[in-house]
């Protein structure tokens, strides 16, 4: 990420965590005065072991004592209280930037969320918020503690012995530059670490993914000796990568070491000759020590800020996206259910027409099913009904208003739909049932006797919890066929006007067939239905069948004319009897 | 424990020499605080400068000693947790590899792969930070009462109740942020679930007019994210200041007590700077020591996830008997998933001939799939026999009905390393399984064959059973996806290969131009015929017939 990139997201966090600028000052500000606190523990040490001569005045060294007390007390509640306010800042923000992500799904083009794998877009919100208020508050605090300290103990030193002051400030900036060098090569190590290790992980979560493939054509060895290939480039990496990160701390270690000897060294001598006293000396080797481990964490601090800001500019960028679903003015709209296509195209590229100058009008009332071949623009359809497309040139009219005139949630609300691939949400049958009922109360009984209709009550009802029970998208005990039951009910519950369906293909057993035929024969009766028809039956219902083909209407009248055109549709029905 | 232990062995010296050379790192960094003492005692109070540059000049040397041991100690130790655990992931992925189907389909995947990943890297992490810690931090921990001991066996007693007063801080703290945490982590795993759901039923959610209800529930649960984090953040802030106000009064205690000793004679002025130093020491060990017993006990637990993915025993594979003159013949085979009474297949009958075609019809959850799984060997039968011609199974190519593509050409998809496929069989499974209008052989697939549709997916999967030119084909349901004129074309070219095949369906069309036929219910075979027989003797069959042609028909 460039620089530029870089402050502007840190500017527009900060903007963002506004609600806590006062608390993050204040944070700041005790950070400083707490490391100032910490850093006059030690000075008053030093005072006390001056004091231990030969005729020790234990009268004085209370005193000292007294102070230190006083000292360490005030800190510890400091640091409590500073830490405190920075989890509540850092957990603020997170929450804060987590709401407007989840926020910000809701209003993207769909056609963005399902081109975006869901994978991406949860490691956002949970891990890269995450690392956001992790890493970027802590390292601001981190920053500044880093630097009041090294600013007081140079200042203390300086007082103790110029001297010895100047020199550590001689040899600071040649440990700093062996570190800075030393850090650069570990961070290369890491990221060829890190990298081979993805390689690692892709290569066992296809393998595994398709563990019963690899078993089922006997392609076990290659698979083996693969892993190995992998592995053999992992472990020169790993080996390398973390054994050179461990030893940042045994080489400030190292170098403290030998600052740590210098100091006492000359320290001692200085003492001997008579320039200060052993407890200035204490003072001295205590602070020669301290001021190591905030230039090393300063270093760190920066790549640590630099990887929250990218995350951050990640998340901004995904703020950022163009969004579809506006706020319409909302506007109520007594629906009555007829629908037109008026020289409708559309194309996801712009390149290639999906759906090419299509007109139909479909009278309120009306069951319509509309086949066709995989690509034949069926699909997209139904995504230009449902305004999560819009046309790129003609209309869709609702009781000949164009659909762009009217608010997406008023005009879903008037839609029930059943899509292709069934979806639950996390929770009850009951609440998603209830799905799509708005303001408006249901009883059980209600709830109960739209089930009996459509088929779903005897499974539901042989649940553990029955109409209480948790499922989910993924659960697998619930065959597809009972999904679809489930998803029918679901757009009964609503009692829409226009009906949406896009039918499965996946196989279900004959009788389940027959119960899903009825149910969608419940579902439409009474309503504008535009279903796209996998079932026979359901095309032969159909009160007008449309015919697609790239984009355009190939054919269209019921069963009976179509079959005797001879057209496609009966070419297609052949293939379903034969 | 001892799962870990054994793969220790294989990198014995290395895991020896590393907390080995810790050891030795730590008498170098505890004779530091002794060697000031000296400087100050002999040194400067008694105006010796050759003993000051004599001592600092061993400082030095202590120090350079000191990070030699350590880097020996560090390569040590990541040479032998890295190597250890790449052995165990290898191995487990070999063993995983031998697992029979059902054993994968009873452990998941998911749970496999976790296995494999993080389970192992946990246990890398583990082992590297024992090696270098375990017997480090301890060490220095007592060395430092050691040497305040040597001091003032009189003092050294404030070291002994430090590091009580402190282990029992450390741990009591750790002991409640556990169950704190672990709300966390629920209400994390439930905004996870949001987000999922979010993401997935993007279409449903606006269908029905839901977003601004869903964002509402979104929030509670952040609401009750950030409350959880703050409870367990209260906890674990409180550790922090406490440690240090603990460690910096009995610091004072120490100078108090350093000062009486000192005042009697029986202490110097420099030894009182060595204790200071000794107790400062202490602190940073006790901590790193908690994290440590942390860090190993979660690698313990994943060690043992991993053992029982990698030492898991499974029943010895079946052997074929010889049968006369058929490929395959199944007597009397049951076949249970959890190995109870709970049958999913019994007692079944079968044979199939050279060239022969077997249709295997019945309703959802009948044992249709089941029983292709067992013609197809990726199940052992729970009880019966199966025999075969010459005494050996016969090679199979079995598509099921769910089946992922690798990413990679379509070539290598449909030959999968396998030998004996040359390019002329890939063409020609993929002209027999209609996949040739839309597949060449060089055409590039995404990640599990993403780039296509459902119904492509399953012709280059039946494409990739045809290419061995196996003894017997199996298509467990594997057109339902495919439009149906497609489909009747498939069926057709499948008709007039020369293989034996099994068809497994739900539909009458699919199997009824077999020369058998198997209608399966709740597991046993009720009736068998050729289509016009079982018209007239199948009553399941003949329900199924008309529910499928009155479908056609109204």
């Amino acid at each position: 990420m460039n620089k530029k990139g870089s402050i502007s997201a840190l500017i527009r966090l900060l903007k963002m965590s506004r609600g806590s600028t006062g608390k993050l000052i204040f944070s700041i500000l005790l950070a400083a005065l707490t490391s100032i606190m910490t850093l006059l523990i030690p000075y008053f040490f030093g005072e006390t072991v001056d004091l231990l001569t030969d005729k020790v005045d234990l009268d004085a060294i209370v005193k000292n004592i007294a102070i230190i007390v006083v000292l360490v007390i005030v800190t510890a509640v400091l640091t409590y209280i500073m830490n405190t306010l920075n989890y509540k800042i850092s957990y603020d923000t997170v929450q804060k930037i987590r709401n407007a992500a989840y926020e910000k799904i809701n209003r993207l083009p769909v056609s963005f969320i399902e081109k975006t794998s869901v994978g991406s877009v949860e490691s956002l919100i949970i891990n890269d918020c995450e690392s956001i208020s992790d890493g970027l508050l802590m390292s601001l605090n981190q920053f500044f503690t880093g630097v009041v300290t090294i600013i007081v103990v140079f200042v203390i030193m300086f007082i103790i012995n110029w001297k010895l002051a100047l020199l550590i400030a001689v040899i600071t900036p040649v440990t700093l530059f062996i570190t800075a060098v030393f850090l650069k090569t570990i961070n290369k190590n890491l990221k060829a670490h890190s990298a081979q290790k993805g390689v690692q992980a892709a290569f066992l979560n296809e393998k595994i993914a398709n563990l019963r493939e690899i078993k089922a054509y006997g392609i076990e060895k290659s698979m083996d000796s693969k892993l190995k290939d992998v592995d053999s480039t992992y472990r020169k990496v790993a080996v390398k990568a973390t054994f050179l990160s461990s030893l940042v701390n045994p080489s400030t270690r190292l170098f403290n070491g030998i600052i740590y000897a210098l100091v006492a060294l000359l320290g001692s001598l200085s003492v001997v000759s008579g320039g200060m006293t052993i407890g200035a000396l204490s003072k001295l080797l205590a602070y020669a020590t301290t001021y190591m481990k905030p230039i090393n964490e300063i270093s760190g601090v920066f790549s640590e800020l630099s990887d929250s800001l990218a995350c951050a500019s990640r998340v901004f960028e995904f703020l950022d996206e163009e969004e579809s679903e506006a706020l319409d003015k909302e506007s109520s709209f007594e629906f009555d259910g007829e629908i037109e296509f008026k020289d409708l195209v559309f194309s996801y590229d712009g390149k290639r027409n999906v759906i090419d100058g299509m007109n139909l009008k479909i009278p309120s009332g009306t069951k319509v099913a509309i086949v066709g071949t995989t690509g034949c623009g069926k699909t997209t359809l139904i995504n230009l009904l449902m305004r999560f497309y819009e046309p790129c040139s003609g209309q869709v009219l609702f009781d000949g208003k164009p659909s762009t005139e009217l608010s997406k949630n008023v005009l879903r609300s008037n839609m029930g739909m059943v899509p292709q691939d069934t979806w639950f949400k996390t929770t009850t049958i009951r609440n998603n049932l209830l799905y799509g009922v708005h303001d408006r109360e249901v009883s059980d009984e209600e709830i109960i006797s739209n089930s009996k209709k459509i088929g779903a009550h005897s499974f539901i009802n042989n649940l553990p919890k029955k109409y209480e029970e948790i499922i989910t998208t993924k659960r697998e005990d619930i065959s597809d066929g009972q999904r679809q039951l489930l998803s029918i009910d679901r757009a009964f519950m609503s009692d829409p006007k226009i009906l949406i369906l896009d039918e499965a293909t996946s196989s279900v057993d004959a009788i389940t067939e027959n119960s899903i035929t009825s149910a969608v024969r419940v579902l439409c009766k009474g309503r504008t239905s535009i279903i796209i028809a996998h079932r026979l039956s359901t095309i032969i219902d159909a009160d007008m069948i449309v015919v697609m083909d790239k984009g355009k209407i190939i054919e269209l009248g019921d069963h009976k004319t179509l079959v005797q055109k001879g057209g496609y549709y009966s070419k297609l029905y052949e293939s379903f009897v034969s | 424990m001892k799962f870990i232990l054994d793969y220790m062995k294989r990198y014995k010296i290395q895991c020896l020499i590393g907390p080995l050379f810790k050891v030795f790192e730590v008498v170098f960094e505890l004779l530091v605080p002794m060697i000031i003492a000296n400087i100050i005692d002999k040194g400067i109070l008694k105006d010796d400068t050759s003993y000051i540059k004599h001592s600092v000049l061993l400082l030095i040397l202590f120090s350079i000693i000191g990070f030699s041991c350590t880097l020996l100690a560090q390569y040590m130790s990541a040479y032998s947790a890295i190597n250890i655990c790449s052995d165990i992931r290898e191995d487990t992925f070999g063993k995983v590899l031998k697992y029979k189907t059902l054993d994968i389909d009873r452990l998941g995947t998911s749970r496999l792969l976790t296995t494999l990943t993080s389970d192992i890297n946990q246990i890398q992490t583990g082992i590297n930070l024992a090696l270098r810690l375990l017997l480090r931090s301890p060490f220095v921990v007592l060395g430092a009462v050691f040497m305040a001991f040597l001091y003032s066996p009189k003092i050294s007693l404030l070291y002994v109740a430090v590091v009580v007063i402190l282990s029992l801080i450390i741990g009591m703290n750790f002991k409640r942020s556990i169950p704190a945490f672990k709300k966390v982590r629920n209400e994390l795993d439930q905004v996870v679930t949001e987000t999922d759901d979010g993401l997935t039923g993007v279409r449903v959610i606006r269908g029905f007019v839901q977003t601004e209800n869903e964002t509402k529930v979104f929030k509670e649960h952040t609401d009750r994210l950030n409350k959880f984090q703050k409870i367990s953040a209260k906890i674990t802030t409180v550790l922090n200041p406490l440690t240090f106000l603990t460690i910096n009064l009995f610091i004072c205690l120490l100078i108090y007590s350093g000062a009486v000793e000192v005042q009697v004679g029986a202490l110097t002025s420099g030894a009182v700077v060595a204790l200071y130093n000794y107790m400062n020491q202490i602190l940073v060990e006790l901590i790193k020591f908690t994290n440590l017993i942390i860090q190993i006990s979660r690698a313990l637990a994943c060690a043992n996830r991993v053992q029982s993915v990698a030492e898991k025993k499974f029943d010895p594979d079946i052997e074929a008997k010889i049968s006369e003159d058929s490929l395959i013949t199944l007597k009397g085979v049951s076949f249970s998933y959890n190995g109870d009474d709970n049958y999913a297949l019994k007692d079944i009958d079968l044979s199939l001939k050279k060239g022969e075609s077997l249709g295997i019809i019945g309703k959802t959850g009948s044992g249709k799939s089941t029983l292709g799984a067992i013609i197809a060997r990726a199940y052992d039968p729970t009880s019966g026999e199966i025999s075969c011609s010459d005494g050996s199974f016969p090679t199979i190519g079995y598509t099921m009905q769910k089946t992922r593509l690798f990413s990679g050409t379509v070539e290598y998809n449909v030959r999968l390393d396998r030998e004996g496929i040359s390019s002329d069989d890939v063409s020609n499974a993929l002209k027999i399984s209609c996949a040739d209008d839309f597949a060449t052989p060089e055409k590039e697939l995404t990640e599990s064959g993403k780039n296509l549709s459902g119904g492509q997916r399953q012709r280059l999967n039946i494409a990739r059973s045809l290419a061995s030119s196996p003894d017997i084909l199996i298509l467990d349901d594997a057109t339902a996806s495919l439009d149906a004129i497609t489909e009747n074309k498939l069926i057709d070219n499948i008709s007039k290969l020369d293989m034996a095949r099994v068809i497994i369906s739900q539909k009458i069309k699919s199997v009824k131009n077999c020369d058998k036929i198997i209608v399966l219910d709740d597991g046993v075979i009720v009736d068998s015929g050729d289509h016009e027989s079982l018209l007239s003797t199948s009553s399941i069959y003949k329900e199924m017939y008309i529910l499928q042609t009155k479908e056609a028909n109204t």
